[in-house]
């Protein structure tokens, strides 16, 4: 049988990304010379990629939204703690909030209605929420669309094209992680606030999107519009001023790149 | 009193919503733990109970989906140990001596890109079903909900050094188990010798 000095784990962790530049940069080269281990990063990135496909979004039921949203209500009236008050009354109103978006609340012709979208949609407005917060967020910092397209493109696997728009600065982006799927994330500025647009590939977007755009019931202060571009689906997730603002800049932007392209 | 909700509130203006938005996350992971909706319901609503009740605790809004998780792993470990304490239950767990085999990695199968994506959702699902739980949920963690190994030893409560372990061997099983199933199809490969 033949072996080799490179520990499983070690490769193991190099697919992962979680190796010191140092340490990879050693991976990689030993790659290049090393057929069994090249072998092996193929079977872990298979592997990968099969946990990564076997993902199947379920929705949340309802009734389990209903009894956070009670809970959250009636512990925030009879709680002492005046912190924990806080945090269950505001989660309070904002389930109260999410609920409405999801059942009741009146919604425009053009909002998302397919099943799933919301939970979609939190997902989104989660993540621009946390990496607003993050002080890491922007991996990559550019301001040039095609370089940073070219670079997120190459850690996500599929093609990306990232739009200039008018009135927004474009800071960089990120890959990340949703639904098990890599996905890029580029982050721009837009009326001095961070604006996210993430891109997904549309095979794999975990719910039907139509043509044209189509933006979501707010969720809390946020909005997220999506728009079909290509091979891949572009979710603009902003605060309502935002995203109202920039959807026609993104719109013109996806535009005029589906004109320039042969057909 | 009220100046200092007003500052509570800017302390964590967004607490809820960012809370909320991982609550298809959180009950999707539940699920892919427990097998059922209805447990993976218990343990989320117990999981935001929870998390609603500490609020306050959290100091970096950015920590708080990893927080959640970490909350959520813990009810499900507390309602494990209680299950085991019944003598009618069976331990779903592999033993140590089973994980140490599947890192012999020189006995591994070659598996390929394209073979695997050929394969079934319900034959990767099984796979990964017979993992152990610790296994199981690192490499959830780290493949569907993309932590980096340092928030999934947050979220497990163990060095970072462990994860790295659980994920590598959690791999190593999957290969085992998926490639009988890929030379069903004719496409796999055995061992490299």
């Amino acid at each position: 049988m033949t072996t080799c000095a490179v520990p499983f784990d070690r490769l193991n962790a190099y697919v992962d990304g979680e190796l010191l530049a140092g340490d990879e940069l050693e991976v990689r080269r030993h790659l290049d010379v090393c057929a069994i281990c090249a072998a092996r990063v193929e079977s872990l990135l298979a592997v990968k990629d099969a946990v990564a496909a076997s993902a199947e979004l379920r929705p949340v039921p309802h009734t389990l939204r209903e009894r956070l949203a009670a809970h959250a209500s009636a512990s925030g009236r009879g709680r002492g703690v005046r912190v924990a008050r806080m945090g269950l009354l505001a989660a309070g109103a904002l389930l109260a909030v999410v609920i409405a978006g999801d059942r009741r609340e009146p919604q425009p012709a053009s909002s998302v209605r397919a099943h799933g979208t919301n939970h979609v949609a939190e997902a989104l407005v989660a993540d621009h929420l946390h990496f607003l917060q993050e002080p890491s967020a922007v991996e990559i910092g550019s301001n040039d669309p095609d370089r940073l397209a070219a670079a997120l493109g190459e850690q996500v696997g599929f093609p990306v094209a990232i739009p200039r728009l008018k009135g927004a600065t474009l800071l960089g982006g990120r890959r990340c992680s949703l639904w098990g799927q890599k996905v890029a994330l580029t982050f721009y500025e837009a009326h001095g606030k961070r604006l996210s647009l993430f891109i997904v590939d549309r095979a794999r977007f975990p719910s039907p999107v139509a043509q044209g755009s189509r933006c979501t019931a707010a969720i809390g202060d946020y909005r997220v519009c999506l728009l079909p571009a290509g091979e891949t689906v572009l979710a603009m997730v902003g605060d309502g001023e935002q995203t109202a603002a920039m959807l026609g800049a993104l719109e013109d932007a996806v535009g005029a790149r589906a004109r320039s392209e042969p057909q | 009193m009220r100046s200092r909700q007003t500052k509570l509130k800017r302390a964590h203006p967004e607490f809820a919503a960012v809370a909320l938005g991982a609550l298809s996350s959180l009950y999707n992971f539940a699920y892919r733990l427990v097998g059922s909706e209805a447990d993976a319901e218990d343990l989320v609503q117990d999981t935001y109970v929870e998390a609603f009740r500490h609020a306050g605790q959290l100091r970096n809004l950015a920590r708080c989906r990893a927080w959640l998780f970490r909350i959520l792993r813990n009810r499900r470990v507390s309602r494990e140990r209680m299950r085991r304490a019944r003598p009618e239950l069976t331990i779903l767990e592999g033993g140590p001596e089973a994980a140490d085999a599947s890192l012999a990695s020189e006995a591994l199968p070659e598996l390929e890109r394209a073979v695997l994506a050929r394969l079934s959702r319900p034959a990767i699902l099984h796979a990964l079903a017979t993992l152990p739980e610790e296994m199981r949920s690192a490499l959830l963690l780290c493949d569907l909900e993309g932590f980096t190994y340092g928030e999934i030893a947050e979220i497990m409560q163990c060095p970072i050094g462990t994860v790295r372990s659980r994920i590598a061997r959690a791999r190593a099983q999957l290969m085992q188990r998926l490639a009988p199933h890929a030379a069903a199809l004719g496409i796999g490969k055995g061992p490299r010798s």
